[in-house]
């Protein structure tokens, strides 16, 4: 039975300091900051996923490798749950990574995932923002910005592609 | 004052195809208030119905628009409790405890308040009589310190008596405690374990299975249901169910029962072997429980690395 997508909702929007009323989103699992990896499943999964690219070749990397096509897997698993057509008539986006692309520590992982999730269905991909200069983003609340206020550290692509897309599908 | 409708007493359960909806914590919060909201309504009448249907959540046998007058109304009660945070865990969702589906009828959904992580960590129950000899209230104090010692998490149900004792005991040696409480996170039960409750919610967890409109019914004896299932609860949280005193017929038997059902390990301390009026301990002792002499005897059987804590 895969994991169900949980919605954050008027229960528990309040825990995240930028999601506003009206915004859709859905997630898997939730981390636990400062417990480390044995912790939980999830803590575990995202430590490997978030794997630094400096540590290629050196024992455990195989578990990055793990860790993506387990993400990639289990979102398909969820999204097909929610609703099997969907895949197929969806634009999907990934978040962009932090470093630019000729930065050696760059890391595609989100990408590698998107992947996993659409073998076989092929969906419609696009890197539609990456990053042109180094970002200082953290994922710790304290550092954490509304997406508006990291507009100026990506470059998006026009949104008439997306809506295009969207009504075609 | 929110209005809540019943919920048609024609209302099956409709799932189209196998399409599974995200899980709305709002909607499955009221969703299952609903389903409890029914007289004939029992853990076992409900974790049926999700036997029935495997891989369903409460809004799956409740209309939208009911569950949410249910969610709006448990949200005001909560709030008029002085409970305004509080998240809930739903089975089939992540973060839910898998652990819990050892036990009879496990619950699909649960509220708590305070440091969910800590299910995470090996958790230790303690249990006992409401009325502690005062040995057995030194034993419980020796017993949690070694416990914390070895970053045990201990586990208990806010009664009086052993639950007390243990909680409060953990706190001062520096420990982490868990309250898994018979009796929804609205009501503070009993009322001198009050700012004790509020404390662990804070500092701590407090987890309820106990559904909170339901446990407003005018018939108070109703609720008597709630303790027993919370015990079976607390025993599939934990690794272990430890025994301090009890009497015959004593509440605390029902974890006793459950933990050997559940093939998790039941310690009982030697000073209940030695009353000629219990029977129990020798019975529960052929069915497979631990008889402990000194803590070293808890220990070897719960050795291993604890987690990371």
């Amino acid at each position: 039975m895969p994991v169900r997508l949980s919605r954050i909702d008027d229960l528990t929007r309040s825990d995240h300091t930028f999601i506003e009323t009206g915004d859709e989103c859905l997630y898997l699992g939730e981390y636990t900051a400062r417990k480390g990896y044995q912790f939980s499943e999830t803590n575990n999964l995202i430590f490997n996923l978030k794997k630094p690219m400096d540590r290629r070749g050196q024992p455990g990397w195989q578990y990055k490798k793990h860790a993506i096509e387990e993400a990639g897997r289990q979102m398909r698993m969820a999204l097909d749950a929610l609703n099997p057509k969907w895949l197929s008539t969806a634009t999907l986006v990934p978040m962009p990574p932090s470093k630019v692309k000729s930065d050696p520590m760059y890391d595609d992982r989100l990408m590698q995932m998107l992947q996993v999730l659409g073998t076989g269905i092929h969906p419609d991909v696009r890197e539609m923002s990456y990053s042109v200069r180094a970002s200082r983003l953290r994922t710790r609340p304290r550092f954490a910005r509304a997406s508006k206020d990291c507009l100026p550290t990506f470059r998006s692509m026009k949104l008439s592609s997306i809506l295009r897309r969207t009504r075609s599908g | 004052m929110t209005t809540v409708n019943s919920m048609p007493a024609d209302y099956a359960l409709e799932m189209p195809g196998k399409l599974m909806r995200a899980v709305s914590p709002f909607r499955e919060m009221g969703a299952y208030e609903a389903l409890w909201s029914e007289l004939r309504a029992s853990f076992k009448w409900v974790a049926d119905k999700f036997r029935e249907h495997p891989g369903s959540v409460p809004s799956d046998f409740v209309p939208d628009e009911v569950a949410a007058g249910f969610a709006r109304k448990t949200v005001d009660t909560l709030a008029a409790a002085g409970i305004v945070h509080f998240g809930i865990r739903v089975h089939g969702a992540g973060e839910y405890p898998m652990k819990l589906r050892v036990a009879d009828h496990p619950v699909e959904l649960m509220y708590f308040q305070g440091w969910w992580d800590l299910v995470e960590s090996r958790g230790v129950a303690v249990v006992g009589t409401r009325q502690p000899s005062e040995q057995s209230v030194a034993r419980t104090r020796k017993l949690v310190r070694s416990l914390v010692e070895d970053k045990f998490t201990v586990v208990s149900g806010l009664a009086r008596g052993i639950d007390t004792v243990a909680h409060l005991t953990t706190m001062d040696a520096g420990g982490r405690t868990i309250a898994v409480i018979g009796t929804p996170l609205s009501v503070r039960y009993p009322r001198e374990n009050s700012d004790l409750q509020d404390t662990l919610a804070q500092d701590f967890l407090v987890i309820s299975q106990v559904p909170v409109i339901r446990y407003d019914r005018p018939n108070p004896t109703e609720n008597r249901i709630f303790f027993p299932e919370r015990n079976i609860t607390m025993s599939a949280l934990t690794e272990a169910t430890i025994i301090v005193e009890a009497g015959e017929t004593s509440g605390t038997l029902v974890q006793a029962r459950h933990a050997l059902k559940q093939k998790k390990k039941l310690f009982i301390l030697e000073n209940n072997f030695h009353n000629p009026s219990l029977k129990w301990p020798h019975r529960f002792e052929q069915m497979g429980a631990i008889r402990v002499r000194d803590y070293e005897d808890i220990q070897k059987h719960l050795a291993g690395t604890p987690l990371q804590n």
